[in-house]
């Protein structure tokens, strides 16, 4: 992780949230383009191409999902087995959680 | 009394990991709403819970060890809900918690195996009930390669693909597409979250680290209508995600979700790739083009539903997936008392007993 980041290449979620906007095809695609100088700098050759998406997913839920999780934390006695209230993201990604891989 | 003419297990366990809520929310539900009692099994808690026990005779019954330090005979489950059952720990390091003082990493390797070995044994060997989803069916379904090719057979519109580690197929199949292709991980690491990226000179010019390992190139699909489709069983809950990012999942604080409507041939197809996955649950990704028409993206066998809920209350998918739970549950009984009457012609009075 720290090694990708030291490529420079890695685009901060601010930065994404530029780059996203800037797109002509879509302005929801992350894309590098914009961080590098072009086809001169190629990726770290020890590093897979897809770790040149990694995203800041903290701070991200609204306040709205926050209040949620506070409500049914209370409800499905949650909080009363853990009362520090901390539990793993409710959203498909992020934190530690992916949707996409369960490794069943 | 024969083994069928004993009463169907009515009771659930979820298999997950440690500080799920989801867990929580379906065990609370089941409860409230059904009077079904409900077992969570952290699965990355395996090692200090010191409750794994199989027997190949009846001298030890199976069990392994709940949350509240309980026993559970896999015997009187009727209903797993296969959630989190890998034991990996969305919490650093990723892996199941040892007891203290276990720090030796080949010491931490066989207990972590042997662990999650023996809870597939005993749970193959000894649990009857219903799977969410059976464990085979979930570990094929969850194949991203294997999903495409399922959406492909039928007839579900989804991205030109191509999933490869060879620079020069990769290159030529962005050509194609005018590089307007997003690239995406085929399995992932819990260690960073990653979201697709769009393709760019440096990384076609990247050999090496293209060669690194295979990834999924795809075609963008253009517009911020997305679809988050939940199945379980034969119930579809669909919501339409208005968000302008291509990887909504980390841009809940610009997404607005509302209940969606599908329609009834995309419902058909969707039902019909679940059916060739095997699978009776599952949390489908579409987007829907700019002309409307929907466009496969993938299906998590056991996705995240209650953001959902959190940000369109009037979707109750909590108690849509209890219910579901529920049906199962009864599905099994009645089962079973067909068995018991194609057996002996029995009265009702003790079908009611089976």
């Amino acid at each position: 992780m720290n090694n990708t980041k030291q490529q420079g290449r890695l685009l901060p979620a601010a930065m994404m949230s530029l780059a996203l906007a800037n797109s002509p095809v879509s302005s929801a695609v992350a894309s590098v383009a914009t961080a590098a100088a072009g086809a001169d700098q190629a990726l770290d050759a020890h590093l897979p191409v897809v770790m040149q998406f990694e995203v800041n997913t903290k701070g991200r839920e609204p306040s709205v999902l926050h209040d949620y999780v506070k409500m049914l934390s209370a409800k499905a006695g949650y909080l009363a087995l853990r009362p520090e209230g901390r539990c793993g993201t409710i959203s498909g990604s992020g934190d530690g959680w992916d949707d996409s891989k369960f490794d069943c | 009394m024969t083994a069928s003419l004993t009463a169907r297990p009515n009771r659930v366990a979820i298999l997950t990991v440690e500080e799920d809520l989801h867990a929580y929310a379906i065990r609370q539900n089941l409860a409230d709403r059904h009077g079904i009692p409900c077992d969570i099994i952290e699965t990355d808690r395996l090692a200090d819970s010191g409750g794994l026990e199989w027997s190949p005779t009846a001298e030890f019954a199976p069990v392994l060890s709940a949350l509240g330090g309980h026993r559970v005979d896999v015997r009187d489950l009727g209903l797993i809900w296969w959630r989190r059952p890998s034991g990996i720990s969305w919490m650093p390091p990723h892996r199941p918690k040892m007891p203290e003082g276990v720090s030796n990493e080949a010491a931490i390797d066989i207990i972590t195996n042997d662990c999650r070995t023996t809870l597939a044994g005993l749970l193959f060997n000894e649990f009857r009930g219903v799977w969410v989803s059976h464990p085979d069916a979930s570990r094929h379904a969850e194949n991203k390669l294997v999903q495409l090719r399922a959406a492909h057979a039928t007839g579900l519109r989804y991205p030109r693909t191509l999933v490869s580690q060879n620079p020069d197929s990769i290159r030529k199949f962005c050509a194609a597409l005018d590089n307007q292709v997003v690239v995406k991980t085929v399995s992932g690491t819990y260690m960073v979250p990653l979201t697709p990226g769009r393709v760019d000179d440096a990384l076609l010019a990247s050999d090496a680290a293209m060669r690194l390992s295979p990834a999924i190139y795809q075609e963008i699909i253009p517009g911020d209508r997305h679809l988050r489709v939940h199945m379980f069983g034969d119930e579809f809950h669909a919501a339409l995600i208005r968000c302008e990012h291509l990887d909504w999942r980390f841009h809940l604080e610009d997404m607005q979700v509302e209940p969606y409507r599908l329609p009834l041939p995309l419902r058909n197809r969707l039902a019909e790739t679940m059916r060739l996955l095997n699978i009776n649950m599952g949390v489908m990704d579409l987007k829907l083009t700019p002309e409307g028409e929907p466009v496969w993206l993938e299906v998590n066998p056991q996705g995240q539903f209650l953001f959902i809920e959190g940000l369109a209350s009037e979707m109750r998918l909590t108690d849509a997936l209890a219910d579901f739970f529920c049906r199962e549950l009864e599905g099994q009984r009645a089962n079973s008392a067909s068995v018991c009457l194609d057996a002996g012609g029995m009265t009702q009075s003790a079908m009611s007993v089976c």
